[in-house]
């Protein structure tokens, strides 16, 4: 067998180098993952600044503000209303932001990462829909074109590349009569098949994974996802192994060149333009985005009428939230009259309800988010291309579950703000920079988020590989000269039979 | 060696290789006549093995063909009437390339050494094999074959298209190879070549051995005559 | 003998089984992308008119209110669903559905669909748009790339020449045999739009009937030009399998690759500012300006003397009416002058970036196409900005109202306890959206739609040459 691969490898050698054809598609192949290795750095390297900035301009005004509770005024000058002692106005000041940093893998792809958000300021009124406001400057009309990523080249174009490289893999044999003589030189037409196809797996798999390492060296994933990027390097030779099948399983079955062509065409525009676009269709059929109704309702007429109930009627919630208040000092004023309470107090036990309610409101959108990515995994089944997409974009840490971690990370840090806030205030503590020191660790820095291949994106890819790898088996043990039963679709008959029998 | 014993092969209810039994010995070259359709190409292809026949034995080089085509098709060289070559491929590459595949490595010297035998100079085997003759096709193919050290040579339809130059140095080529005790058996209806280069011939008709016959004792005009006889004459 | 070589062209599509099977494949794509376009399409009408009526009556709920609290309370706008989106559904996606209307703020359009799916959402929607601009130029392709390389090959074509056809006929009933095939796929998408309407009780009224001619007509220029194409490229390419690998890869590189290499190069040539340099920039020149809800702001205590000077009086709480609403009204008209100054400096770099893509489309006809099919069936940026206008536009309008009856409705100065009438609440209509007209439509589109007609004429003329010097004997 490795005599068989050396022999197969020369000639390829051969061919190759008197093929401008060739060489010019590897070359733009290269070309094309270059140019979206250089366009995804500088994405990243936008979005990272962003995530900078927003730390710095946190960190220079608390800095200001802690000036202040050093030099023991109230507040800013031309704000004679602020006193930093006061919770509420030391959470305000306060400045605090979170965001979620580019994983380096995000070269790599660009995922959704152009339409969701990256750095939401935190306060007590945050709501994690508030991050979809914060989703950088855009147009839509080029986010619609689609991104050249290198997860796009590396997945969709791919493929492509390998129907160039093989798309007359023993067909042109078939066609031109060699595969007679590749029958009698060699102990089996199988081997030399397998010889072929391993050649063309290497010729494929080593520009693509080489691509993919370049990548994740230039964005220095290695010493931060080293793991990732070694399984994305894993996950792509599978899904080259899986195309090399596909087209070995066709070179099997089909005797004419241009048959061959076209069925491989043919599959491509299936598993890479159809089915994702078929499933989107259904996924939106099925689980509609809607008119964000959670969230007006939120925002609005639920709101209006937290604020036509009285502030008590908060207070079992509140309890329930947070047991530690029953024992503060203010919480004996509960059965007290009106005229009695303070409204600075009370108002907390309005905005954790309002807290509650986006809360609400966002897990029923999280929750449709959810429908919609079960609906589009099951997709994969149908498309490596989509398999690989979810996959890869899953590592980069620009897939929607990885954006929608950070906006629920948002609402556990409004809460304990709230909680803070809450007890201070009917604790009757009064803030000093220890406090607000307190306040602004209640963020966490600038987190990365991503994940890693689940098991059903390997196992499809693996049994797209076994199916295919089945196909072509079935297909080379059929008898050597028996016709092709693809040969009704050739242009010309005759072409579909190696011999004429005379 | 190459033997049949009552080969025969169907395609439905058209018999195409009717009862053929025939013995063809080492260095010997046996020319199968016959008109298109007689069902010499269907022979050829049930001694590679890539026909099953319906009854009847074959054995090439000592080997039952039926039981281990492989391994009988280690012994073959097969020259079919298109020579197969990459067109990409100089004359050298392929020979190379070919040989390889059924184990034989040829460095430049051997393989300039096998072309040169066949007739193929130095220069032309560094050209690709597109910008050849059907002549120097068929003598590469050859090469190919002599290359295997195949005991057994099978020729389809060897000088269609040659030009006479070109036949004769296939002829003079054939009987050096045989000179070897390579055997050959060349499926052609080319009766003047036949004469010329074989030691016996066998007229087939609709799938039948009608005749076989020495060569030497005949001239071409016999050969004409006895050929026409019996392609012509009733079942 | 025209008559005659329609006939044999027709037959020999009729007895193609590649055309079989992929036209039939691609007719199953077109009749469940067509309906399932419609379901989600009338799905999301359905929904949107809920949310309407839902804002509406929220806002007739509030009873008595003052009309400052009411300008908070705000209202929604919602963006409705493009006239044609079942047939091509354009940057909905990433355009968001709909515009929080309030005073002293102009949000954006929020909640864009590609935000809440999958990456799935990058590898575009199965409509008939796609399958008329991907799927059917490819049925065209594998059926037609041998039509006379193929013909040629076979030794066919000198026969016909010899028996009397002429090389322009030959090239021309092959064209239009092709184009004549892209043309029932047309058909049939115009044909099941029509019946999905009827069937839904809809109706089509007479501007969206006015688009879907002018769809079909686009798309009948495309597929004219894609004939013309692959017989143009069958009759110079030396072999059937030269023209077949051609075809191939310009359909691949101008239908899948460059569209995204063209949006690329458009946002970088032309980038848009961070939404945080934006938003500082907005804020930077908004605090120049006069602050309604501050007293002691210097611009609202000249606007003061000014109001008082105007009424004679020297308290403003002895004016007969509300100062805090003549403030607000100018704290927003300031606001908006803001946001004037630079939403529009924006707006020019999305028309810039816009520009660059058009520009390509000269060059690449199946960009051309669909641009154009965004924008006839009113999916495109132009229809999501031109709904935003509209939107902010009734923003001022209802928010001015509201200051209005605040400084002039009864009130006093400082009076926040103060309450509009029910009636007049119910008074101030409720968003109604007026989409642009078709000419409107074209007319943002114009480079695109010349850039089509261009590369009909040229290709017509290629044609035209090509037929005339067919090359009869094979290479």
């Amino acid at each position: 067998m490795r005599s068989m691969i050396a022999a197969v490898a020369t000639a390829e050698w051969h061919r190759w180098r008197r093929s401008w054809l060739r060489v010019a598609v590897l070359l733009l192949y290269l070309g094309a993952g270059a140019y979206a290795i250089v366009a995804g750095q500088h994405d990243v390297q936008r979005w990272d600044t962003a995530v900078t900035a927003a730390s710095e301009r946190a960190a220079v005004n608390q800095t200001e503000t802690r000036a202040m509770y050093a030099s023991g005024v109230k507040g800013p000058a031309d704000e004679p209303w602020v006193d930093l002692a006061v919770g509420y106005w030391a959470e305000w000041y306060s400045w605090t932001s979170m965001s979620v940093r580019p994983q380096p893998l995000a070269v790599t792809a660009r995922g959704v990462s152009d339409v969701r958000g990256h750095v939401i300021r935190v306060n007590r009124f945050t709501s994690a829909f508030d991050v979809g406001k914060n989703i950088d400057l855009g147009n839509p009309e080029t986010q619609a074109l689609g991104a050249l990523d290198l997860v796009f080249v590396l997945t969709m174009l791919m493929p492509l590349v390998m129907l160039v490289f093989g798309f007359d893999l023993l067909s042109y044999e078939r066609e031109q009569g060699i595969a007679t003589v590749l029958h009698v030189q060699s102990a089996s037409i199988g081997r030399w098949f397998a010889a072929r196809l391993i050649v063309l797996a290497v010729i494929v798999l080593v520009p693509t994974v080489g691509l993919w390492l370049i990548g994740a060296g230039v964005s220095g994933a290695f010493s931060v996802q080293a793991a990732a990027v070694w399984q994305g390097a894993g996950f792509l030779s599978l899904l080259v192994l899986a195309w090399v099948a596909a087209v070995g399983a066709v070179g099997a079955w089909v005797t004419t060149s241009a048959t061959s062509a076209l069925t491989l065409a043919c599959l491509w525009v299936a598993v890479t333009l159809i089915v994702p676009a078929l499933a989107n269709q259904v996924v939106s059929a099925v689980v509609p985005v809607g008119y964000a109704s959670e969230v007006t309702n939120a925002v609005r007429s639920e709101q209006a009428a937290l604020y036509a109930q009285p502030p008590g009627a908060f207070r079992p919630a509140v309890y329930a939230a947070f047991p530690g208040l029953r024992s503060a000092p203010y919480a004996q004023f509960d059965d007290a009259a009106d005229s009695l309470r303070n409204p600075d107090k009370d108002m907390f036990l309005r905005e954790f309800a309002e807290h509650m309610l986006s809360r609400r409101a966002m897990e029923a959108i999280w929750s449709r988010e959810v429908a919609r990515e079960q609906l589009a995994m099951m997709a994969q089944w149908g498309s490596p291309t989509v398999a690989a997409q979810l996959a890869l974009t899953r590592l980069a840490g620009v897939d929607a579950a990885s954006h929608r971690a950070f906006e629920q990370a948002v609402v556990p840090v409004v809460r304990a703000k709230l909680a803070m806030l809450l007890d201070g205030e009917w604790n009757n503590r009064k803030y000093d920079v220890a406090a607000f020191d307190a306040l602004v660790a209640l963020v966490p820095p600038a987190a990365r988020y991503g994940g890693t291949i689940g098991i059903t994106s390997w196992v499809v890819l693996l049994t797209w590989l076994s199916a295919a790898i089945a196909v072509a088996v079935a297909g080379l043990r059929r008898p050597f000269l028996s016709p092709s039963p693809f040969a009704r679709f050739s242009l010309d008959a005759r072409l579909s039979q190696t011999t004429t029998v005379s | 060696m190459l033997s049949s014993q009552s080969l025969t092969k169907r395609y439905g209810a058209e018999t195409v290789v009717d009862t053929l039994t025939l013995h063809v010995a080492d260095g010997e070259i046996y020319g199968l006549l016959g008109p298109n359709g007689a069902g010499k190409s269907t022979t050829i292809q049930i001694f590679l093995g890539f026909v099953t026949p319906d009854s009847g034995s074959r054995m090439v080089a000592g080997i039952d063909v039926g039981s281990d085509p492989a391994k009988a098709r280690g012994q073959i060289g097969y020259v079919p009437e298109t020579v197969a070559l990459y067109p990409w491929l100089t004359g050298r590459e392929n020979l190379q390339f070919f040989a390889r595949l059924a184990g034989h490595s040829l460095g430049r010297a051997a393989s300039s050494a096998l072309l040169a035998r066949v007739g193929v100079a130095t220069e032309a085997a560094n050209r690709r094999v597109a910008e050849y003759s059907k002549g120097m096709r068929q003598k590469v193919g050859i090469a190919i074959a002599l290359a295997k050290k195949a005991r057994v040579l099978f020729l389809d339809e060897p000088s269609s298209g040659l030009d006479p130059e070109a036949a004769n140095e296939l002829s003079a080529l054939l009987r050096e190879v045989a000179n070897d005790k390579v055997t050959v058996l060349m499926a052609t209806h080319d009766l003047f070549r036949a004469s010329e280069v074989c030691d016996r011939v066998g007229i087939m008709r609709h799938g039948r051995l009608m005749m076989e016959t020495d060569v030497a004792a005949l001239t071409p005009q016999a050969l004409d005559a006895l050929y026409l006889q019996h392609i012509r004459s009733d079942r | 003998m025209i008559g005659a070589l329609l006939r044999h062209e027709m037959l020999a599509l009729y007895r193609n089984r590649r055309l079989q099977l992929l036209g039939g494949i691609a007719v199953v794509l077109l009749l469940v992308s067509g309906i399932a376009g419609d379901r989600s399409v009338r799905a999301a009408a359905t929904e949107r008119a809920r949310a309407v009526a839902q804002t509406r009556a929220e806002w007739l709920a509030q009873g008595p209110v003052n009309p400052h609290n009411a300008a908070h309370f705000g209202s929604f706008a919602f963006k409705p669903v493009g006239a044609l989106a079942m047939l091509d559904g354009g940057v909905d996606p990433f355009v968001g559905t709909l515009i929080r209307l309030e005073a002293h703020a102009q949000n954006d359009v929020q909640y864009t669909a590609a935000s809440q799916q999958s990456a799935l959402v990058r590898l575009g929607a199965l409509d008939p748009a796609l399958v008329l601009l991907l799927l059917v130029p490819l049925v065209l392709i594998v059926v037609g790339h041998a039509t006379i390389a193929g013909e040629r090959e076979s030794g066919r074509l000198q026969v016909m020449v010899v028996q009397g056809a002429t090389r322009s006929a030959l090239f021309w009933t092959k064209t239009a045999a092709l184009w004549g095939l892209g043309l029932c796929f047309l058909v049939l998408v115009a044909l099941q739009t029509l019946a999905v309407a009827a069937w839904t009780g809809g109706g089509v009224d007479s501007p969206a009937l006015e688009r879907v001619a002018a769809l079909m007509g686009v798309y009948a220029g495309w597929l004219l030009a894609v004939s013309l194409t692959v017989t143009i490229v069958s009759a110079l390419a030396q072999d059937a399998r030269a023209a077949l690998t051609g075809l191939l890869l310009l359909w691949i590189g101008a239908a899948i690759v460059a569209p995204r290499i063209a949006g690329r190069l458009a946002a970088d040539r032309n980038p848009l500012p961070t939404r945080r340099a934006f938003q500082a920039a907005m804020r930077a020149d908004r605090e120049k300006g006069l602050n309604g809800h501050d007293p002691q702001d210097a611009r609202v205590k000249a606007l003061e003397a000014q109001v008082l000077v105007q009424y004679g009086v020297t308290n403003k709480k002895d004016l007969p009416i509300n100062f805090d609403g003549i403030s607000m009204q100018k704290d927003e008209e300031y606001g908006d002058a803001v946001w004037d100054r630079h939403f529009g400096a924006l707006e020019q770099k999305l028309d810039a970036q816009r520009s660059n893509l058009h520009r390509v489309a000269i060059l690449n006809p199946a960009m051309a196409v669909r641009a154009l099919s965004m924008a006839l069936a009113g999916t495109d940026v132009s229809h999501a900005r031109h709904f935003q206008q509209q939107a902010e536009t009734y923003r001022r309008d209802l928010i001015q109202r509201l200051n209005h009856e605040q400084a002039y409705g009864g009130s006093r100065t400082d009076d926040w306890d103060w309450k509009a009438s029910t009636a007049f609440i119910a008074g101030i209509p409720d968003f109604v959206y007026v989409p642009p007209s078709l000419d409107e439509a074209v007319a943002r589109v114009s480079t695109p739609l010349r850039a089509l007609v261009a590369w009909t004429l040229l290709l017509t003329v290629i044609g035209a040459a090509t037929g005339a010097r067919l090359r009869l004997e094979r290479a």
